[in-house]
């Protein structure tokens, strides 16, 4: 027990050596920051965005060149876009679903719901105008200028077709492909289409299948590679590369949670760019292997404007364009590596100087050996309270912070989990189940406080003031037995009493005759929260009628005895002496009953499940229902309003007991 | 003066009688519906439970058997291992001396501001995915860490009003400090560990939310899962429920705290009277 600190054997020798240590680890700090910021360090944005479009949202957005784009707006306005400025637009009298460019970039051509096609020059003027057989929803122009387009009638109807026209609206062939198409493609001679169901096929221009197979999910996206591949998207965050002689599946790269939105191969810097519906940018290399991602937006991708090894450039659905300077980008991916590393680094040399110069310093040697020596000691101490606090950590802090994070997420089932701010809080505001719970619930705090603050208060007093003890043992022992019941029972017995085929409260009525009154309590809406709130008549709440009663025990005789030589009344001995000494207890009391009321809603969820409608719901009752449908994001940030307010009440109710009484 | 003190003394009798009897109601209700046949309560509903139909109670037992063995196993071992984990760290938080106390204890306190509300949704996500959801095993080990910061709460408050002098001359006597805990600190506190346990029994025992968050599958329900959801089939008239093979499964329901109460009762009422809990 009593043995020296074995950390220090040779004070003299082992202080020499760690002072040299010192020096040298203080050293290597010095140098391992100054190389850091001195070289490795860098800085500058890597991303650029700018409002283009002014409040619009972007469908779909096609490059002119490196610094022009079309953008077509959910209204149905084609804008012209220079360097992320808008400039002239032209409203559409067609609902656009789908926009390209000839091979020059001199012409646009954009398919309607209505059956056309319509064609423009760069300026926005209108060039053409033709009709095909159906709703547009694929359209390409491939290298020849011919247009391959997918069209139908209906959704799920088989009436589908495939065909490819010239920009004056002559048709070389149409084939009908079956169920709902999502896009088409061209590359060379030979036209490809993906359908919702999965199935992506090729087709040549006679009219005849090439091949077709089923993709591994249902493709949205597909562009032609320089060397004759076929480039796809999906809607499970997949991009992937087809052969097209027998459509052989080259490779498939899963990048993201969300559906693929924007997809194009860039001919200047050889990659493939791809963009998901949760604004996240991907660029990959013709084998498949992921060069650069990043997440620019909270909106989905809609088009990329251009792309080389220098910078990248995209619209995203907000109407922003978005330029990332790839060289700073990629760096900055190596950057966080190396951060990381001068992190640790840093740590390790500080931990260690700071051993060193304990060791060294005779003056904190003492303390320090001491603070070993402690905890050696205390070796019993941690092993009994280690269980607990590791409980305490897994079963109360984990979920704490848990909750707090996911206050601020989406955390559900059907997505995947994202940080989404305030927004939780903003849809609280304004949910009309929230706010009639808000109103459910002050009524019952402030019901349940007076019911609290009257029966149990009157039992107590008038049990205390019986002269005969014996009486007052047994009275006291026959409050207690209806509390054997337990508090679930209790509630299923007033569920009965308030049924309204055969219940006690029914039968009472029609028995006094007023059998007129009889009704299904619970179920009416204008009586339910009533009924609720009426439950456990007489309310003799056995907890505050103990805690008052014990706190009536604990006043001195003498007091009474006094007051009564004084002449005082029973009630002015009530009000000047009895509510004065326990008033402590009354504040328990008041602090558990609003515990109780905020936290409380099993009763409700047995007695009506909050119904009917919305009426008698609680907040805490909707979080409940929230995590059985599997809502977590939007549960915890009831839980975390909730929490709020019982925290705000706790800490102002600790403060409150230490200031005159408990001194 | 003698007799106006008997006149307040008998008005006090009559106005506690009178709430007496009221709090009774559903009582007397519940134990007279559960010895009546159901078509005697939807017949003839005031009818007086004569001759008591007694086989209510054979049906209730088969049914409710299940579910009241496992809360009562579920609510015994939780408390067992809230006492013991929540002892041994009160009794270190009270009488030993030990680098970074004050700051652990605080950590303990911290926590016991934080509400339920808060916790409820994470902590069912925490017990989906360490795989101890559907599991009472899983409910149990909650419970336990559930307990933990109140009972090292108070029973720290109480540890530390024991004597120290006794300790020092165990100390002395070559006791250790599990041993001095074990025999000395916890013995004398046997009226707050009684209050604590049926306190912990009656929370457990009568919980719902959290076992119906955890026990989605019926053979692992609870007594008052079971008991919200009890729908006995009745054969004599069907479409409607059971009341009499019902109010007998509430009566069961009510036994173990019957129980509890008869044997704890008088710890109990001097657990709160006394003023040891405090919130």
């Amino acid at each position: 027990m009593s043995q020296a600190s074995p950390a220090l054997p040779e004070p003299t020798k082992s202080s020499a050596i760690a002072r040299i240590a010192l020096v040298v680890l203080v050293a290597l700090l010095v140098l391992l920051n100054v190389v850091y910021f001195g070289f490795l360090r860098q800085t500058g944005n890597t991303i650029n965005v700018s409002q283009a479009v002014p409040g619009g949202q972007v469908i779909q957005a096609i490059a002119l060149n490196e610094h022009q784009v079309v953008a077509l707006t959910a209204d149905n306005r084609l804008i012209m876009v220079q360097d992320g400025k808008a400039g002239a637009e032209k409203q559409i009298d067609k609902v656009i679903t789908v926009l390209d460019t000839s091979a020059d970039r001199t012409k646009i051509y954009g398919g309607t719901t209505d059956r056309d096609v319509i064609v423009w020059d760069s300026q926005l003027n209108e060039l053409n105008r033709f009709k095909v057989n159906g709703r547009v929803v694929g359209l390409q122009v491939d290298a020849d200028g011919k247009l391959v387009i997918g069209y139908g009638i209906g959704k799920f109807t088989g009436k589908f077709w495939i065909g490819r026209y010239s920009d004056s609206g002559t048709l070389d062939y149409q084939k009908q492909v079956g169920i709902d198409l999502n896009t088409v493609a061209a590359i060379g001679q030979t036209d490809f289409y993906a359908a919702v169901d999965g199935k992506l096929g090729a087709v040549t221009p006679d009219g005849k299948d090439v091949w077709r197979v089923t993709a591994k999910q249902p493709i949205l996206l597909m562009d032609a590679t320089k060397d004759g591949k076929l480039v796809v998207a999906d809607e499970r965050g997949a991009v992937g590369l087809y052969d097209i002689t027998k459509g052989d599946l080259l490779w498939y790269q899963t990048l993201s949670e969300y559906p693929m939105r924007m997809l194009a191969y860039d001919l200047t810097s050889n990659k493939i760019v791809a963009g998901d519906n949760d604004g996240k940018v991907f660029m990959l290399t013709m084998d498949g292997q992921p060069f650069y991602s990043t997440s620019v937006s909270n909106s989905p991708l809609r088009s990329y404007v251009h792309a080389s090894e220098e910078d990248l450039t995209v619209v995203t659905g907000a109407g922003e364009w978005v330029k990332i300077n790839l060289g700073l980008a990629l760096g900055s991916q190596r950057q966080s590596n190396i951060n990381l590393f001068i992190l640790l680094g840093n740590l390790v040399l500080i931990l260690g100087a700071g051993t060193a110069l304990t060791i060294s310093t005779p003056r904190l040697q003492k303390p320090a050996a001491r603070v070993v020596k402690q905890i050696g000691a205390s070796r019993t101490a941690y092993l009994l309270i280690f269980p607990s606090m590791l409980m305490i950590l897994v079963f109360a802090y984990v979920p704490t912070v848990m909750g707090l994070y996911y206050s601020f997420t989406n955390f559900n089932l059907a997505e995947p989990i994202k940080f989404i701010g305030f927004n939780n809080f903003v849809k609280i505001a304004s949910d009309q189940f929230f706010w009639t719970g808000i109103g459910n619930m002050l009524l019952i705090l402030v019901t349940s406080l007076i019911k609290e603050f009257t029966v149990p208060l009157l039992v107590a007093e008038l049990i205390f003031w019986l002269r005969w003890s014996r009486i007052k043992y047994w009275t006291r022992v026959a409050f207690i037995i209806p509390s054997i019941v337990p508090g679930v029972v209790g509630i299923l017995l007033w569920k009965q009493i308030y049924d309204p085929q055969i219940g006690l409260l029914n039968e009472i009525l029609k028995v006094v005759g007023l059998g007129y009154l009889a009704h299904g309590w619970l179920s009416d809406a204008s009586t339910a929260i009533w009924a609720i709130i009426f439950t456990g008549f007489p309310w003799v709440s056995i907890f505050a009628f103990l805690i008052y009663f014990g706190g009536l025990l604990n006043i001195n005789r003498e007091i009474f005895d006094s007051a009564a030589i004084d002449g005082a009344s029973a009630w002015e001995r009530f009000i000047n002496i009895d509510i004065k000494m326990i008033s402590p207890q009354l504040r328990l009391i008041l602090f558990f009953t609003f515990l109780g009321s905020v936290q409380g809603y099993g009763g409700i969820w047995i007695m009506t499940r909050g119904g009917p409608g919305s009426s008698t719901y609680v907040p805490g009752l909707q979080m409940f229902l929230q995590i059985s449908a599997a809502e977590f994001g939007y549960a915890s940030a009831i839980g975390f309003i909730l929490a709020l307010v019982v925290l705000i009440v706790t800490l102002w109710r600790f403060r409150f007991n230490q200031t005159p009484d408990e001194a | 003066m003698l007799k106006r003190a008997n006149l307040t003394g008998g008005l006090s009798m009559l106005i506690l009688g009178l709430i007496l009897l009221f709090s009774f109601v559903p009582v007397i209700m519940m134990v007279t519906m559960s010895l009546k046949d159901s078509i005697v309560i939807f017949g003839d509903f005031w009818a007086p439970p004569f001759p008591p139909v007694w086989s209510n109670y054979n049906s209730a037992l088969v049914d409710l058997m299940g579910p009241a063995i496992r809360t009562i196993i579920v609510a015994a071992v939780s408390i067992i291992g809230i006492t013991l984990f929540s002892c041994v760290a009160a009794y270190a938080f009270a009488r030993l001396k030990f680098f970074g106390k004050e700051f652990l204890f605080y950590l303990v306190i911290f926590i016991f501001l934080v509400p339920g509300v808060l916790t409820l949704t994470p902590s069912f996500v925490l017990a989906d995915q360490l795989n101890m959801r559907n599991s009472l095993a899983g409910l149990t080990i909650f419970y336990i860490g559930g307990g933990q910061v109140f009972s090292i709460f108070i029973l720290r408050a109480f540890f530390q009003s024991q004597p120290e002098e006794i300790f020092e001359s165990a100390r002395i006597d070559g006791s250790s400090e599990i041993h001095s805990c074990f025999a000395i600190a916890v013995p004398l506190a046997r009226p707050i560990l009684v209050t604590l346990a049926i306190m912990n029994f009656l929370a457990i025992y009568n919980d719902l939310i959290w076992p119906l968050l955890m026990l989605p599958s019926r053979d692992n329900w609870t007594m008052t899962i079971a008991l919200q959801a009890y729908q006995p089939p009745n054969e004599k008239l069907p479409g409607r429920p059971d009341l009499g093979v019902i109010t007998a499964g509430y009566v069961f329901a009510s036994l173990p705290i019957l129980l509890v109460f008869a044997f704890g009762m008088k710890y109990y009422i001097e657990g709160l009277t006394s003023g040891a809990i405090k919130g």
